[in-house]
């Protein structure tokens, strides 16, 4: 991937870090250039590119931190000054951030079909076709929402501890919205296809396309889904969300780190599920919205196993949160941009197969509810909610009739330990999810086999 | 980078609009250029402490263009020199051969409404006083009780925005926003209880005490716990609970873009009566002192007060210029945009009209019900179809006409639709959440509740 060559900030950069008296210092660069198209109804409603410059200074002096963020490359030097003064009025304990071998290196993507060597007239005709594809499903089809969007993204970043990193991303994505009425009766469906490496990924998926807009119609026919508790069975893309809200967020130590009673609950050893559960994160899983070599502190990213065999075995880390827990640094420092210093988050974060497969499970469930595809998810850390598209009742261990999608809801500390079927396939949610929290938010990978819940919460009428 | 001559950066935010206007005007038929300069100083305190000091200047230009009849968008933050400013025009002409058929004009002057969102008072703050503020803040949740682990932030932004077009229009105005946050956590066993109190302001007018005293109050509302069983019940939505759950319904309802499309269930029902009689919605960004004020929008129209909602009667949707050039009717001044997208319909201060219910007089009523402050999870599902669902996150029992606790494992569901057709009241004074609403408490006569025996 090409990006503007910029042959003399590395020294700049270093320039600008030198002779200040900081326990540690860091500048991220960040240019990013995107192009997007979106859709209303059959019409392209806006065809727009955005191009980004940006930079930040993060200092800490005795364990308090200054940042600034800028557009200007111009003075970095006193931009580095005004980190460090703020950085120092904070200050009052003692910098502990748990040791990182210092890298430099230059990570550039390995692209199998660079979107950029698309002509932005095939990128439109194909969205085009995707369009189309959803209105000839059906005539109770009121509308449809697509976009396509395609980004490249270098990150240069250096430390005052050696370390000097260049990291290239690309995405490329294609969605589209289906919206279904009949009279107020408004359903919707979609379709999402996404990839880092690949423009051909998103190319050829019709009929995907066409099977999102009949699930819409269909949905105008489903009844609404009962509320109360029930036996759920998740397709992987919400169970994918569901490790993610009702586990991932409580395995952050940002959230445990300063908070005694929150460690004593979340202390390694501890038994949050049944021996067939795992989960794990890591950014150094292959190609996946999380995926990338070094986080945003310039650690390099690992597989980190947060529940193994229902046991609670380890959690994501900053140099800061693993230094002041002494635990390792995972490389789950995240920026969502220039503008934002880095949180403790996910990359991404999946559940272990099992020995089930979906037959087996529906057959073993009398009475229940099979819950497909997500409409995002929240948490409180104890209790998390997460919506799904659509759904279906199950009788006597048989696919039943269709529901409108619905709210699950759970408290992290039952429901993980109601989790009594696993499904035998892994499988990651194409495009996975965006997350939000602190302020920022940031793609992330979500994968997991079909998994059953007891006694899973459902909103309903 | 490259060896620029003359820094954009030394340019004054007018100058540089002004710069990129004149550089795209010989080339196209209209031409529009918003520009910014944010810069934030937040103050945060974590784990009963401060944590950081920040400072974020934001600076980005946005190019809007129409050619041969079709409209194109570039924008950009990455403004070293006039080369820059020249591939921002390249880019909004090379993407307007895909873009949408323009239906607008542009004003050829820009009157800006007299409101106040600037208060130099917000500028002069120092960091020591905010500082200080956010400690203050802390140290009264904490003589509440030393367990609660508590956060808090002090926030002011200065923003400056200027907009001018190919047709001489030119605007600009300067809004200062202060905000202070504090809550925190108290863990008892596996029960975590999160509280947050916050209000944002232009100008330094938040009482932090009173605000900091607020979160006390609840926490003590929230310590003990209370039983719920699967009914349908009498809810009552607290003015937090109306923005944060039932608004963006609305939002989506009552947008132009949406009726255009179809979308909305309120398409064809403008003139009727959809809901209940006491429910008047008005969306309005020229109150003064409210963070979500504006003289224009972002697009050079005058704002002014328009009633969404007349006493249950559907009376108006709110409109951009391209989609009411496409729906055949004028601009309600609400078009505004993101830093990378264009000009659409959205909605600055919402205003529910309150009713004639004393709130004391609406719990007294309630013999079994919930009081809801906040709920997750009611993002998800289908927005247009005015369903909402999600676990109460924040909400207390209502048992014999008293407060008695706050509930756990508890869903609630409904729809704006079926459900506020016959409410059972609105309270008699409405309450400012953030700057961007303004909203009584809301009485539904029974909503479905799902509990977890």
């Amino acid at each position: 991937m090409e990006m503007r060559d910029v042959p003399s900030l590395r020294d700049r950069l270093a320039d600008a870090l030198s002779g200040h008296t900081a326990d540690y210092l860091e500048i991220r660069v960040e240019e990013t250039d995107a192009t997007t198209l979106t859709y209303r109804g059959r019409s392209l409603e806006e065809a727009g590119r955005t191009s980004n410059l940006g930079g930040c200074v993060r200092a800490c002096v005795k364990g308090g931190w200054g940042f600034v963020s800028f557009n200007s490359l111009e003075g970095l030097r006193a931009k580095v000054d005004l980190a460090v003064r703020q950085a120092r009025l904070v200050g009052r304990e003692t910098t502990t951030l748990a040791p990182v071998e210092p890298h430099v290196d230059f990570i550039i993507p390995t692209l199998v079909r660079d979107p950029l060597t698309v002509s932005l007239e095939d990128k439109k005709r194909l969205m085009d076709e995707y369009v189309e594809a959803a209105w000839a499903q059906s005539s109770r089809i009121q509308t449809t929402n697509a976009g396509y969007g395609d980004a490249r993204r270098k990150v240069t970043f250096i430390n005052s501890e050696g370390s000097y990193l260049e990291q290239s991303r690309c995405r490329v994505s294609a969605r589209v919205v289906v919206l279904a009425r009949d009279g107020g009766n408004v359903q919707q469906s979609r379709a999402v296809f996404s990839s880092t490496s690949d423009y051909d990924a998103i190319v050829g998926r019709h009929a995907e396309v066409g099977a999102a807009a009949s699930r819409a119609v269909a949905l105008l026919d489903a009844a609404p889904a009962p509320g109360g508790e029930f036996t759920v069975i998740c397709d992987p893309a919400l169970a994918g969300v569901f490790a993610h809200e009702a586990f991932g967020h409580l395995s952050e130590g940002d959230n445990v780190y300063e908070n005694e009673r929150l460690r004593d609950i979340m202390v390694l050893g501890k038994r949050f599920g049944r021996p067939l559960l795992n989960i794990a994160d890591g950014g150094v899983v292959g190609g996946q919205p999380g995926t990338f070599r070094y986080d945003d502190e310039g650690t390099p990213t690992q597989r980190t196993d947060l529940i193994r065999e229902g046991v609670l075995v380890g959690r994501l880390h900053s140099r800061e949160t693993a230094g002041k827990m002494g635990e390792a640094a995972t490389g789950n420092a995240r920026a969502q941009s220039y503008r934002h210093a880095p949180l403790v988050r996910m990359t991404n974060t999946f559940i272990g197969a099992g020995d089930s497969s979906f037959d087996e499970m529906v057959a073993a469930t009398p009475l229940g509810i099979f819950c497909r595809d997500w409409y995002g998810g929240q948490t409180t850390h104890e209790q998390f909610s997460f919506g799904c598209a659509e759904a279906w009742m199950i009788r006597d261990g048989k696919l039943a009739e269709p529901l409108r999608g619905t709210t699950l809801s759970g408290n992290l500390f039952t429901t993980l330990e109601n989790i009594d079927m696993i499904g035998n396939d892994l499988v990651w949610a194409e495009g996975g999810g965006t997350c939000g929290k602190g302020g920022q938010s940031a793609p992330v990978g979500q994968g997991s086999p079909y998994i059953r819940i007891q006694n899973a919460l459902l909103g309903g009428k | 980078m490259a060896n620029p001559t003359t820094h954009l950066a030394d340019l004054s935010l007018h100058d540089l609009a002004i710069q990129l206007l004149d550089r795209a005007s010989g080339r196209v038929e209209l031409a529009e250029v918003y520009a910014y300069d944010t810069t934030s100083t937040p103050v945060d305190f974590e784990a009963n402490r401060l944590k950081s000091l920040e400072t974020k200047d934001t600076r980005g230009i946005a190019l809007r263009v129409v050619k041969d009849g079709r409209v194109g968008l570039a924008t950009t933050t990455r403004l070293r020199a006039g080369s820059d400013l020249d591939q921002v025009v390249a880019d909004a002409v090379a993407l307007s051969v895909f873009g949408a058929e323009a239906k607008f004009d542009l004003p050829g002057h820009i009157v800006p409404t007299p409101v106040t969102i600037y208060d130099q008072a917000t500028s002069d703050l120092t960091v020591e006083t905010m500082v200080g503020l956010g400690q203050e803040m802390i140290d009264h949740v904490r003589a509440y009780d030393a367990d609660i682990l508590c956060e808090a932030g002090v926030r002011r932004a200065i923003e400056s925005v200027v907009l001018v077009n190919s047709r001489g229009g030119e605007g600009a105005y300067r809004k200062s926003s202060y905000a202070l946050v504090i809550g925190g956590q108290l863990i008892r066993d596996t029960d975590f209880l999160s509280i947050w109190e916050y209000d944002t302001q232009c100008g330094v007018t938040i009482d932090a005490k009173a605000l900091a005293e607020a979160a006390v109050r609840k926490f003590e509302m929230a310590k003990p716990i209370a039983q719920v069983r699967t009914a349908r019940m009498p809810v009552i939505f607290t003015p937090r609970g109306v923005a944060s759950v039932l608004l963006s319904r609305f939002g989506v309802s009552l947008s132009g873009k949406s009726v255009l499309q179809g979308s909305s269930a309120l398409s064809e029902k403008r003139g009727e009566t959809v809901f209940d009689a006491r429910l008047s919605l008005a969306d309005d960004a020229t109150i003064s002192g409210v963070s979500g004020a504006a003289p224009f929008d972002d697009e050079g129209t005058t704002t002014r007060r328009l009633e969404l909602i007349r006493h249950g009667v559907v009376d108006a949707f709110y409109y951009d210029r391209q989609t009411a050039g496409l729906a055949g009717t004028e601009t309600t001044g609400h078009g505004y945009r993101g830093a990378e997208t264009l000009p659409s319909p959205s909605t600055s201060v919402v205003c529910i009209a309150p009713g004639e219910t004393p709130l004391s007089g609406m719990i007294d009523g309630i013999e079994e019900g919930l009081l809801i402050e906040s709920m997750t999870g009611t993002f998800a599902g289908n927005i247009f179809s005015g369903d909402f669902s999600g676990n109460v996150h924040i909400g207390f029992k209502i048992e014999h006409g008293r407060i008695v606790g706050r509930v756990k494992d508890t869903m609630v569901a409904g729809n704006i639709f079926a459900d506020m057709k016959d409410l059972g009241g609105l309270s008699d004074t409405a309450d400012w959440v953030g700057g961007s609403v303004r909203s009584p408490h809301i009485l539904f006569r029974e909503l479905g509740v799902s509990a977890k025996v």
